[in-house]
Formats: structure tokens, C-alpha cells, sequence
């Protein structure tokens, strides 16, 4: 398996030259206070250095090994303990934690980059920084003063860990009908009783403590998600001095066997009136979650990425070195008893595939992290900046969480496809990615779940109100670079994509008028025309930062941005003629079979 | 999810039975003539049966384990496991790759199309059938123009082919899965048939053959524009796939 290596070249690009990050850094005073490129560079700089060097080489005996559960207790894979340590020692948890309470502060447009080394590199480990992380901006957000000052700098930290306890065995997706209940005591705290499943890193022995945020229900509470409530359940209780105290009644039942991420425990866990405070209102626990929801669900769709560019570098080198059959035009190594496979066009093929969605979904994820920057950090003066980054943050969380990981499981399967007979033998690594990358279409709402809340939620729900304003971005790069020569080939192209795709958005619009099935048979599809669509988007800003700096360069990076961008349009963006045809004809041939006729 | 997995299923199953009636009529035909036939579409069947229904039915695989939601990747339901199973088909006996090469360059490329031909005559006969009946139309008419978008765009290919052999392994692939539409879109519309000629004559599994028509429409509604993309992207030439140096894979 190749070293895992950071793409750093790549992020840097993306950062600086595709979106200019440090302008819009600049541009948010409370960013510009903790940020400035200097320092973004020295973090990216030392990410990389931490990923590459302590978190990857743990990943392939991590999977074979798996955590122990032995009485409660769980013991996570050789190296995970130390490996955590670094990453607290490096204040790492806290990359974009709120400066009051000890967070570092850093805008998502750099954590993003952060979380995808971290992923790329071990994304079983790196469940626990990105689960802390979402716990820390849960409380941050909704929890009373007391509750941050008690809690946050011990998580941002890392001293102590989060974890998110939504699923029950019988309520997944619809977590309106949970049993987990929280009764009032007299001092202002709850006694939490239920069972939760499926909680990553439910239990374990990497941090000192670990802060439970619960779904559950108050008595009396309303039926359905405006009855639900979210309770934070440390595992040790916390003294008034900051230091633990005896240990709160709550257990791990069991941790489950899975497919992959096996370094990462998945537990059962039993609340038997433990003890727990309210964050946020009664009743609005689901509300309090949302506040995350839109920055973990772009963190999963980083997980895509991650898994999709490890594959990628995996894929690539094997074919380098990997030599079988010649060239269909002729020996190019005569010496050797065959050609490199990169010399046949169809493994190339999988290759461009790969580095389109993995360098293009790069670009894409920064974009969705710019206009979350903008929507949490922009000035009070700047009250439409902000309405608008809201949107955009609205409508493509969605996408990006979906997307990203669908197609970062592609990449994984592509790459593993490279490797052939090689690829599903695990010493390569490649088969793991696969099975690692596969839970991020399932987490964090299934990307079913997510193609309704966009098709659903977002765009019909708004009556077009949203995609408008993404429409208004894409319109104004096309027409700001009109004249731009080495645009040219892409912007029609572009544009005839984005016209489909608002097309099938009117369409569907009308159709859900006066068809309740019409949002969900064209969903899943229209996420995907979507997302493919956001990329050719995403890859014609790619070849706009990188034309002018190609003839010059002799490194071929910048050249070989125009080739991908070339491949992209002519190979992939066609997908979407596929799909808009698809989801023009409608529910009726989905809706026919009965039960029994399945 | 369902529904895609059901026209996999079904689909590939007819395609199986298909292609081994070839391998039968291969040994046992009758006639010099017949057993000559049922040898060039065993071989142009084959690579299409092997490496397009590994394909398909890997997606499927995954769409079961979706329909579990997290249950689907814990072990103990047994749908993780299918996926992983189902995953060695796309390598081993010749990769998905090798056996697109083999179907263009190989069996229709080298026989100058004589091999898709061969299977083209007789989805047309199907057509030109089936042609007055209304019923049929859906399934008919897409049909139809499928068969002869086929046939164009493998003369096509063959065209470039000629002039830069490289074309033939950049179009092999998107080639393989369009054809793989394409049969089972013959395939599916000849299972329709049936159905309906049952349910018109009257029949006591109606719910049965009700279902197949509706897979069918499933099929040609939701599925089948699948071609579409295929199509371009096989034409889209080898140069975008061979102007990158080797070092710039790695940057
Ligand atoms: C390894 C792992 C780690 C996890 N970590 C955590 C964690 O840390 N904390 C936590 O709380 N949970 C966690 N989960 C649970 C995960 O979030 C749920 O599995 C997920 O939300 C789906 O719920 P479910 O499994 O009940 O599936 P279901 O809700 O039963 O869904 C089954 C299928 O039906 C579809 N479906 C359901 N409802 C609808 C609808 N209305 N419309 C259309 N389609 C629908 C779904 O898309 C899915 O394909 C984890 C799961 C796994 C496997
Ligand atoms: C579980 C398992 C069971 C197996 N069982 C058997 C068995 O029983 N008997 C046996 O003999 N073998 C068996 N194999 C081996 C299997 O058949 C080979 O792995 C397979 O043929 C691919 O060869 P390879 O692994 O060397 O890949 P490579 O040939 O190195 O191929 C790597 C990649 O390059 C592509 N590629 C290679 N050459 C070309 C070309 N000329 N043009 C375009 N693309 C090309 C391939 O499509 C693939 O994507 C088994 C393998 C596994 C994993």
C-alpha cells in the first residue's frame, strides 16, 4: 500500500488560487483575528506531517485487530491511545472551537483540509476528533453558560471526548419515535433511561472522559421530533473544580462486528438513570442537533474525499509499478517483460475518474465550507451576506454530504478495480478503504434522507427560492469569464449543464404540486445530476486559476489541471443527459409494483 | 432500490439463460448452420454476460445493503457480506477491463461487426414482430432506435479505431455497459411480452406477470437512459485519456 501522503500541493491550490481564501479570511473580522495565511500555511504544514506520519501507519492493523469490549470496557487498537495524545498535544480537537472557551478558532474553509488528512489517513481514528468536534459546536451553540464553561475546554481539548447517542434498535432516520426518556430531578438535572445503538465511540480508553449528547424524551413531551430533547451525559461526573468525580450509570453493552472502520467501536449503550443536563430548550433537541448537522454532514462528505484520495494515491502508484500486457500502440518499455498498466487507456481511464471527483469534490467541499465561514462568521452589518451564505450552506449541505461520499465509494471501488486480483487482498489496503468509505453513504441521515432534504426540503420547499441562488453564482462566473480564452470550451458546456439541471428543478417543482411521490422518485437521481453538475462548476474554476499559470510551469501540476478539467467534461459530466432523462419520467413506473408484486 | 435490483436480477437471469442456450445449440444444434450461429453469439454474449452482470449486480448488492440502513453494515444481517462477495466477480476470470476489450477489439471489432450483428437481426426481427402491437409500443419504439444507435455507434468507433488502435481500450468500457443495456433491453421487452400475452389470455399468477411488465417499464423509464451517457462518453476519443504525462498522475 502506498504511504498515505497529504495533499497539501493540492489544498493549497485550492485554497489560494481557486477560492482565495485569504481574502475572504480578511474579509471576517472575527476569522481575521485568529487567522492569516502565514498561520493557515504552518497548520496545513504540521496536519500533514501529524496525518502521514502518526495516524495512517496505524490504519491497516487497526482493521485487523478491531476494539475489544470485556465487561464494559473498551480497548481501542494498538497505537490508538498514543495517537489520540498527539492529537490533544496538538490541540488538534479544537482546530475551529470558539476562542472563549479555549478553541483555536480557525474557519471551516481550514479545518476542512484538516479533517480530510485526518480521514484520508485513518478514518476509523479520526471518527473520534470529528465526533468531539460536532459534540463541542452542539454545546457550544445551544448549551447554557454554565454547561460551556463546565465542559467546552476539556473537549476542545480532546482531555475529554464526545459522542452523539441518537439511534435506538427500532429508530434510525425517524428518531420521532424514540423510548429514551429524561426525567426532571429537583436540582435542574435529568435521569436519563434507555438504549441506544450503533454509537461510535460510545466507550472507550483514549480520553479521560466521554461526553454523551442524548436524544431523548421529557415526560409529557409531544409526539414526534417536536417532542424531542437533547440531555449531555458525561460518563464520569464532573466536580464544581473541574475534576471527576464517580462514575455516571451508563454502560456499554457490546460493540457490534462490521463491515469496516473496524478500528472505531460501534456501541451499545445502556442509560440507566444516569444523569444528565438539558442542552438547549425542552422539546427542541432536534432543532439544537440541526445547528451541527450542517457542518458534520459536510465532515462526512470530507470522509469521501479522504477515503477517494487515498485510493487515488494508491491506485496510481500500483499502476506505475505494476507491468502486464504492452501498449496498444507498441512496446513503450521494451526493456522490461511488459508495459506499466498506466499505458492502457482503460486504466487511465479509472484513474482521471478518480482524480475528476477527488480534486473536483476538494474544490467543492471548500466551497461549501466558504459560505459556512460567511454564514457564521460574517458581520452583523452584513446581514445579507450572511441571509445568502445561509442558503447556499442550506441547499448544498445536502449535495455535499451525499455526493462526496457516493462518489468517493466509487473512487475506492475504482481504485481497488486498478489493482485487480491486488485490490480485494488486504494487505493492499484497497479493499479496506472500500469497506471503510462505505458507512459514509449511511451515517449522519442515509444519502436517501439526504437527496430528500434537498429535493424535498430545499428546493421544492422553497419553491426554487434556494437553488436560485446558486443558480445566480454559477450565472455570474459564466458571464463574468465570457471572454476568458481558455475558458471557452468549458463554459457552454457549463452551461447547458446547469440549464438541465434547471430545467429538471422546474419540472419537478411543478410535478410536486400535485404528486406527494414525485419528490422522492426523482430525489436520489436529481442529487446526483446536481452534484455532477456543482463539479463541472467546481472544475471550471479549477482551469480558471490554473490557465494562466500553465505555460510557465514545468512541473506539470498546473497542466495537468486542464487535462482533468478536459477529461471531466468530455467523460464524465455526461452522466447528466442520463439522469435528467431518467427523472423527467416520473414516479408512475415506481410506484406501480404492490407489496406482493415485489 | 427495490425496484433496480429487481430488473438486475431478473434481467441477468434471462441474459444467463440466454447466452447458455447458445453454449447448448453450440454442442447439440442440429445443423453445421445452426451450431455456427449459436458460436458467434456465445462469443459476443459472453464477455457482455461476464463483466456486465458483475458490474450490475454489485450495484444491486449495494442497494440491498442501503435498504438496511446501518443494519446493512453490521455483519450479523448478512448484507455487508454479499457486498463484499459480490466484489470479486468484477476482477477475477478477466477483469471488467479485459473483457470489454475482448467484446470491441476482439468479437465485434475483429469480425468486422458481424458478431453484433448477428444479435442486432434478431432484436430487429423482435421489433419488426411486435411492431402493430399498441401494448408493445413503451417497449418497441425505444427499442428500435437503441438497435440501430447501436449499430451506428459501433461503426463509429470501429472508424477511429482504424485510424488510432489506442481508441479501441478508451471506448472498450463505457462499450461493454452499453451493450449491456441494450441486451437487457431486448431481454425485457421480450419478458413483457410474454407477461402480457399471459395476462391477455388469462392466467392465475396475475400478480406475477403484472409485476414484469411493470419491472419492464422501470427498466426502460429509469434504467435504460443509462445508454445516453455511454454513448457520448465512448465517442469522447483516447486523447483526453492519453494526454497526461505520467508524472502528472501523481501530482
Ligand atoms: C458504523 C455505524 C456508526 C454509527 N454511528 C452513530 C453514532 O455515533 N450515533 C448515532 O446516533 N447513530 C450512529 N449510527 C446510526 C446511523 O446514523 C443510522 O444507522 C442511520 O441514521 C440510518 O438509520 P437506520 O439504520 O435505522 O435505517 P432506517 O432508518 O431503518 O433506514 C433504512 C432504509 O430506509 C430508507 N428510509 C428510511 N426512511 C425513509 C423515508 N422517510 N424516505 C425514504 N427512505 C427512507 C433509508 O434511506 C435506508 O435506506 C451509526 C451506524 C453505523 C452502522
Ligand atoms: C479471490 C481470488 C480468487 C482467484 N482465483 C483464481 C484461480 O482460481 N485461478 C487463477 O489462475 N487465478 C485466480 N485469481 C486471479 C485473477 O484471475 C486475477 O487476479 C485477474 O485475472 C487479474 O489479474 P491481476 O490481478 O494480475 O491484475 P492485473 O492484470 O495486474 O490488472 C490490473 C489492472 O490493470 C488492468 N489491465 C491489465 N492489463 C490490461 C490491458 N492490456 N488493457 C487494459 N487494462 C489492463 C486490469 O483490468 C486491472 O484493472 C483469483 C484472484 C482472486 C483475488
Amino acid at each position: 500500500m502506498a504511504d498515505y501522503q497529504a495533499p497539501l500541493r493540492d489544498m493549497r491550490f485550492v485554497l489560494n488560487e481557486v477560492f482565495d481564501a485569504p481574502a475572504l479570511w480578511a474579509s471576517l473580522p472575527k476569522v481575521a483575528e485568529s487567522v492569516d495565511p502565514e498561520t493557515a500555511d504552518a497548520i496545513l504544514e504540521e496536519a500533514g506531517k501529524i496525518t502521514s506520519g502518526v495516524l495512517a501507519p496505524l490504519s491497516r492493523e487497526a482493521d485487523e485487530q478491531g476494539c475489544k469490549w470485556s465487561d464494559g470496557e473498551v480497548t481501542s487498537p494498538d497505537g490508538f491511545k498514543e495517537a489520540y495524545q498527539t492529537i490533544v498535544e496538538g490541540g488538534w480537537n479544537g482546530l475551529g472551537g470558539n476562542t472563549e472557551f479555549g478553541g483555536m478558532g480557525m474557519p471551516k474553509t481550514l479545518v476542512a483540509q484538516f479533517e480530510e488528512m485526518m480521514q484520508g489517513a485513518n478514518m476509523a481514528f479520526g471518527l473520534a476528533p470529528m465526533l468531539t468536534a460536532g459534540a463541542c459546536l452542539a454545546v457550544d451553540a445551544h448549551g447554557s453558560q454554565e454547561l460551556k464553561e463546565k465542559y467546552l475546554p476539556n473537549m476542545y481539548s480532546g482531555v475529554w471526548s464526545g459522542a452523539m447517542d441518537l439511534t435506538e434498535p427500532h429508530a434510525g432516520t425517524d428518531l420521532g419515535i424514540i423510548r429514551t426518556k429524561a426525567e426532571p430531578n429537583d436540582d435542574g438535572s435529568f435521569n436519563v433511561t434507555g438504549t441506544k445503538i450503533f454509537i461510535t465511540w460510545g466507550e472507550h480508553d483514549m480520553a479521560e472522559n466521554i461526553i454523551h449528547l442524548v436524544l431523548a424524551k421529557l415526560p409529557g413531551a409531544p409526539k414526534g421530533p417536536k417532542g424531542i430533547s437533547l440531555l449531555l451525559v458525561p460518563k464520569f461526573m464532573v466536580n464544581d473544580d473541574g475534576s471527576l468525580g464517580e462514575r455516571n450509570s451508563l454502560s456499554c453493552g457490546s460493540i457490534e462486528k462490521k463491515m469496516g472502520i473496524k478500528g472505531s467501536a460501534t456501541c451499545v449503550m445502556n442509560f440507566d438513570g444516569a444523569k444528565g443536563w438539558l442542552v438547549g430548550e425542552e422539546n427542541k433537541g432536534l432543532n439544537a442537533m440541526f445547528t451541527m448537522m450542517n457542518y458534520e454532514r459536510l465532515g462526512v462528505g470530507i470522509q469521501g474525499i479522504g477515503a477517494a484520495e487515498a485510493s487515488l494515491q494508491n491506485a496510481r502508484e500500483y499502476a506505475m509499478e505494476r507491468i502486464q500486457s504492452r501498449a496498444p500502440t507498441g512496446a513503450q518499455q521494451p526493456e522490461k517483460a511488459a508495459d506499466p498498466i498506466l499505458v492502457h487507456p482503460d486504466v487511465r481511464r479509472m484513474l482521471l475518474t478518480m482524480k475528476g471527483y477527488v480534486e473536483g469534490g476538494r474544490a467543492f467541499s471548500t466551497y461549501v465550507a466558504q459560505w459556512l465561514d460567511i454564514s457564521k462568521y460574517a458581520d452583523a452589518a452584513e446581514e445579507d451576506r450572511r441571509k445568502r451564505a445561509e442558503g447556499m450552506v442550506a441547499l448544498l449541505t445536502p449535495v455535499a454530504k451525499a455526493f462526496l461520499t457516493d462518489r468517493g465509494l466509487d473512487a475506492c471501488i475504482m481504485g481497488q478495480q486498478v489493482l485487480g486480483g491486488h485490490g480485494f487482498i488486504r494487505e493492499w489496503g484497497q479493499e479496506q478503504l472500500v469497506r471503510d468509505c462505505r458507512i459514509t453513504q449511511i451515517y449522519e441521515g442515509t444519502n436517501g434522507i439526504q437527496a430528500l432534504d434537498l429535493m424535498g426540503r430545499k428546493v421544492v420547499g422553497s419553491q426554487g427560492k434556494l437553488f436560485e441562488l446558486f443558480a445566480e453564482d454559477v450565472a455570474t462566473f459564466i458571464e463574468e469569464n465570457s471572454s476568458e480564452e481558455s475558458l471557452r470550451p468549458y463554459l457552454e458546456p457549463l452551461a447547458a449543464a446547469f440549464e438541465r439541471l434547471s430545467d429538471v428543478t422546474e419540472h419537478v417543482i411543478k410535478q410536486a404540486s400535485d404528486n406527494p411521490n414525485a419528490i422522492g422518485a426523482a430525489s436520489v437521481d436529481y442529487l446526483d445530476l446536481f452534484g455532477l453538475t456543482a463539479l463541472g462548476y467546481m472544475w471550471a474554476r479549477i482551469v480558471k486559476a490554473a490557465a494562466p499559470k500553465a505555460g510557465d510551469d514545468t512541473s506539470g501540476f498546473y497542466s495537468g489541471k486542464l487535462k482533468t478539467a478536459r477529461f471531466y467534461y468530455d467523460r464524465v459530466l455526461p452522466k447528466t443527459v442520463s439522469l435528467a432523462e431518467g427523472i423527467r419520467s416520473g414516479s408512475e413506473s415506481m410506484m406501480a409494483h404492490t407489496a406482493e408484486e415485489f | 432500490m427495490l425496484l433496480t435490483q429487481k430488473a438486475v436480477a431478473e434481467g441477468a437471469r434471462a441474459l444467463i439463460y440466454l447466452t447458455a442456450q447458445k453454449a447448448d445449440l453450440l454442442q447439440r444444434g442440429k445443423t453445421e448452420e445452426e451450431r455456427k450461429e449459436a458460436d458467434e453469439l456465445l462469443g459476443f454474449l459472453t464477455p457482455i454476460a461476464k463483466a456486465f452482470l458483475t458490474e450490475i449486480g454489485y450495484e444491486a448488492a449495494n442497494l440491498g445493503m442501503q435498504v438496511f440502513g446501518g443494519h446493512g453494515y453490521i455483519s450479523e444481517w448478512g448484507m455487508e457480506q454479499n457486498v463484499r462477495d459480490a466484489r470479486i466477480g468484477m476482477i477475477y476470470e478477466g477483469t471488467t477491463g479485459i473483457q470489454a476489450l475482448d467484446l470491441l477489439g476482439r468479437k465485434v471489432l475483429m469480425t468486422q461487426g458481424e458478431s453484433l450483428k448477428g444479435f442486432t437481426k434478431q432484436v430487429h426481427t423482435f421489433c419488426k414482430e411486435n411492431a402493430d402491437n399498441e401494448q408493445m409500443k413503451p417497449f418497441i419504439e425505444p427499442l428500435a432506435e437503441l438497435n440501430k444507435e447501436w449499430g451506428d455507434l459501433t461503426m463509429k468507433v470501429g472508424m477511429t479505431a482504424m485510424k488510432n488502435r489506442e481508441e479501441v481500450g478508451a471506448a472498450s468500457v463505457d462499450y461493454l455497459m452499453y451493450s449491456g443495456y441494450a441486451v437487457f433491453a431486448y431481454l425485457w421487452a421480450r419478458m413483457a411480452k410474454v407477461a402480457q400475452d399471459k395476462l391477455a389470455e388469462g392466467t392465475s399468477e396475475e400478480l406475477f406477470y403484472t409485476a414484469k411488465v411493470q419491472t419492464a417499464r422501470f427498466y426502460f423509464t429509469r434504467m435504460l437512459p443509462r445508454t445516453k451517457a455511454h454513448a457520448v462518453s465512448m465517442m469522447a476519443g483516447a486523447d483526453t485519456l492519453l494526454d497526461m504525462p505520467e508524472e502528472a498522475f501523481a501530482l
